[in-house]
């Protein structure tokens, strides 16, 4: 018991020193640098990865997989650089790898293919309506899941999680004008799904 | 026509436009997203524009469980760290005792070709010899401690794998595999 409240305590202390300070702490292995940075950074990886991946609880176990990533590869991590954007650049990594495993598994299954129909239907119906924060996050799974790991990466970094474009860059290994490139095709191809699929809810900003 | 800025808030119509096209410079682009976080009429002004601004303005759904979730994936990260390193020792502890059992095995061979061709006495068993008569087998026989003849790197219990091809001459030499059983995990 002693040992879980001392380990909560250097927490709490811990809670105050930056990402990178905590980093390179934690690559001189400090385990309660690396537990600190693993509760603060826990929300911000889960979020990309359930955007990338679009279900929740296959993000979470995703997020499992970037901080053991992290803890391996912290002697690797360079302190000139950003934490966030190395961790980023993991988590992003990560989620595509798994979408695209995921996405051939699916192929080699055509599994889950009458969920899907049910869950479109019902999201249909509330296209019409004021959208809830999480009807927003399925429709976006919805409608996104044709695009590439990489154009789906872009849009979330860029667009959902409002990173700068040289950040997205950074962590998607390409430069700025490919980031561009990215988020052009993606929009392009959200917007026409949208059109198709989900018309109730571009007409009801067009009319608003 | 568009109104330039909507009833309710002042920010232009030109702006939500920039910056659907990513042409709003970075400090004034994340003010401006806040803005339109924030505010449902240009909010819905941007959407109309472009619906797909819808995901990235609408707020972010709540982590299903907050710090409980934080907390449950880090005694995960924790268990296969654990586990991880557990995994780790027995494979150095299985890699120094296969170095160890390979040493044994070689010093044993050599001893046992020495023995043989110098007509020594066997440090094995008669049922040991048996069963070494057909050949490559798998008889498992306990080391008789030889007593002087014994090397101090010969395992105080082990099994003995000989191979004998077919001849039963004491002059020819005897290969044998000896696994030391106390190295076994």
């Amino acid at each position: 018991m002693e040992l879980v409240y001392s380990r909560e305590r250097e927490q709490q202390k811990t809670a105050e020193v930056d990402d990178r300070k905590l980093a390179i702490r934690a690559r001189g292995g400090d385990a309660i640098a690396f537990e600190t940075l693993v509760l603060r950074k826990t929300p911000a990886v889960v979020s990309v990865a359930r955007r990338i991946i679009g279900d929740a609880e296959e993000a979470r176990d995703v997020a499992q997989l970037v901080f053991l990533r992290v803890w391996d590869s912290l002697a690797r991590y360079d302190e000139k650089y950003s934490f966030n954007t190395w961790l980023y650049r993991i988590a992003t990594n990560l989620s595509i790898d798994f979408l695209r495993a995921n996405r051939s598994r699916e192929r080699a299954h055509g599994a889950t293919l009458h969920l899907v129909r049910r869950r479109e239907a019902a999201l249909e119906d509330e296209a019409t309506h004021a959208l809830e924060s999480t009807q927003v996050a399925e429709l976006f799974e919805r409608v996104s899941r044709d695009l590439s790991g990489k154009q789906k990466a872009a849009f979330v970094l860029r667009e959902i999680e409002g990173l700068d474009s040289k950040e997205v860059a950074a962590i998607l290994g390409c430069g700025e004008s490919t980031v561009r490139n990215h988020l052009f095709n993606a929009r392009k191809a959200l917007q026409k799904k949208l059109r198709k699929e989900f018309p109730g809810i571009f007409d009801r900003w067009r009319r608003s | 026509m568009e109104a330039l800025v909507s009833a309710t808030c002042p920010v232009p119509a030109a702006s939500i436009e920039a910056y659907r096209l990513d042409a709003v410079p970075e400090p004034e682009r994340r003010a401006l997203r806040a803005h339109l976080v924030a505010c449902p009429a240009c909010r819905d002004r941007a959407i109309a524009a472009d619906p797909t601004m819808l995901f990235g303005l609408a707020p972010a759904p709540a982590p299903s469980s907050g710090d409980a979730e934080a907390r449950q994936i880090l005694e995960n990260v924790r268990a296969a760290l654990a586990v991880r390193s557990a995994s780790r020792k027995v494979e150095r502890a299985h890699g120094r005792q296969g170095w160890r059992a390979a040493a044994v095995v070689a010093a044993a061979t050599l001893l046992a070709l020495t023995s043989s061709t110098s007509r020594r006495p066997r440090a094995v068993t008669a049922s040991a010899s048996r069963a070494a008569r057909g050949g490559f087998q798998d008889a498992a026989t306990k080391v008789v401690r030889p007593g002087a003849d014994e090397s101090p790197s010969m395992p105080s219990s082990a099994t003995i794998y000989e191979w004998n091809p077919g001849t039963a001459s004491p002059d020819d030499p005897k290969i044998v595999w000896i696994v030391d059983r106390s190295l076994d995990l």
